[in-house]
C-alpha cells in the first residue's frame, strides 16, 4: 500500500471516530437539563465536518484502492462473505451520514433557542443525533470486521 | 422564526427523500447490473454516483420543497425529524438485510 492510501485510511478512521465522538458529546449536551446551545452548535458542526472528511478520505481509498487490492484478499480469506455483507453494507450506510450530519447542523444552528423552549423539537433533534452516533459506531465496528477478514486473507 | 423553521423543514424533507433513495438505488444496482454500469460510466464508480445523486437530492431538493406553501411550525418540524430518523434506520436495516439475504439465503 502506498503512503497516500495509508494516510487516507488513517484519516478515514480518525475523522470518522472523531466525528462520531462529537455527535455523542452533542447528545450528552441535549440530555442535560440546561441546554448549552453554544457547545451543542460546536459539537454538531465539528461532528459533521469529521464525518464529511472521513467520507471523502474513505471514499477515495474505497474507489481507488480497496477493489483492486483489498477485496481479493477478503475473498481469499476464510470469510469471503465479509466483503459483501460487511464492507458493502458499511459503505452504503455511510452514504446516509453526511446528509444526516448536515441536517443536524442546520437544525441546531437555525432553531437556536427554540430547542430550549420546545421539548418536542429538542427530543426529535436528540433522536436524530443519537441515530447519527449509533450509525457511526456501527460503521466503525464494521470497519474492524473488514480489517479482521483482510488479516485472515494475507 | 417561521422563515428559519421553513428552511430547516425543507432540508429535513429533502434529507428524507435522499434517505429513501440510498437503499433503493443500492438494491436496484445489485439486482440490475445495467444501472450499476450506467453509474460507473457516468461517475467513474457506482458508489460515487450514489453519493453524488443522494447529495444532489438533499441540496437541490430543499429549495424546491421550500417553494411549497406550507406553514412551518415546531410540531411539524419535529414530526419530519422523526420521519427522517426512522427512514435512516429502516434504510440501513434494509441495506444490511438485502446483503445478508443475497449472501446467505439467495439461491
Amino acid at each position: 500500500m502506498t503512503s497516500l492510501f495509508q494516510n487516507l485510511l488513517i484519516w478515514h478512521i480518525l475523522l470518522g471516530l472523531g466525528g462520531t465522538a462529537f455527535f455523542i458529546a452533542a447528545l450528552v449536551v441535549m440530555l442535560r437539563d440546561k441546554l448549552r446551545l453554544k457547545a451543542l452548535k460546536t459539537h454538531t458542526l465539528l461532528g459533521a465536518m469529521g464525518i464529511i472528511g472521513s467520507w471523502i478520505a474513505g471514499g477515495y481509498y474505497y474507489t481507488n484502492y480497496y477493489g483492486k487490492a483489498v477485496k481479493p484478499l477478503i475473498k481469499a480469506s476464510d470469510y469471503p462473505w465479509a466483503h459483501k455483507v460487511i464492507m458493502e453494507t458499511k459503505e452504503h450506510i455511510f452514504l446516509f451520514l453526511p446528509i444526516l450530519g448536515l441536517t443536524a447542523v442546520l437544525t441546531v444552528w437555525l432553531s437556536g433557542d427554540l430547542l430550549e423552549k420546545e421539548p418536542k423539537l429538542r427530543k426529535a433533534t436528540a433522536l436524530l443525533i443519537l441515530t447519527i452516533a449509533l450509525l457511526g459506531v456501527a460503521i466503525a465496528l464494521m470497519g474492524v470486521g473488514v480489517s479482521g477478514a483482510v488479516g485472515q486473507g494475507v | 422564526m417561521d422563515k428559519r423553521l421553513k428552511i430547516i423543514q425543507s432540508f429535513i424533507i429533502s434529507a428524507t427523500a435522499a434517505a429513501v433513495f440510498i437503499p433503493l438505488i443500492t438494491i436496484i444496482t445489485e439486482l440490475n447490473p445495467a444501472v450499476k454500469d450506467f453509474l460507473k460510466s457516468a461517475f467513474t464508480h457506482h458508489w460515487i454516483g450514489k453519493g453524488v445523486l443522494a447529495l444532489g437530492i438533499f441540496l437541490v431538493g430543499a429549495p424546491l420543497v421550500s417553494l411549497i406553501r406550507t406553514k412551518a411550525e415546531t410540531g411539524r418540524t419535529s414530526f419530519w425529524l422523526k420521519i427522517l430518523t426512522a427512514t435512516a434506520i429502516l434504510g440501513s436495516l434494509a441495506i444490511l438485510g438485502f446483503y445478508l439475504y443475497e449472501v446467505f439465503l439467495s439461491i
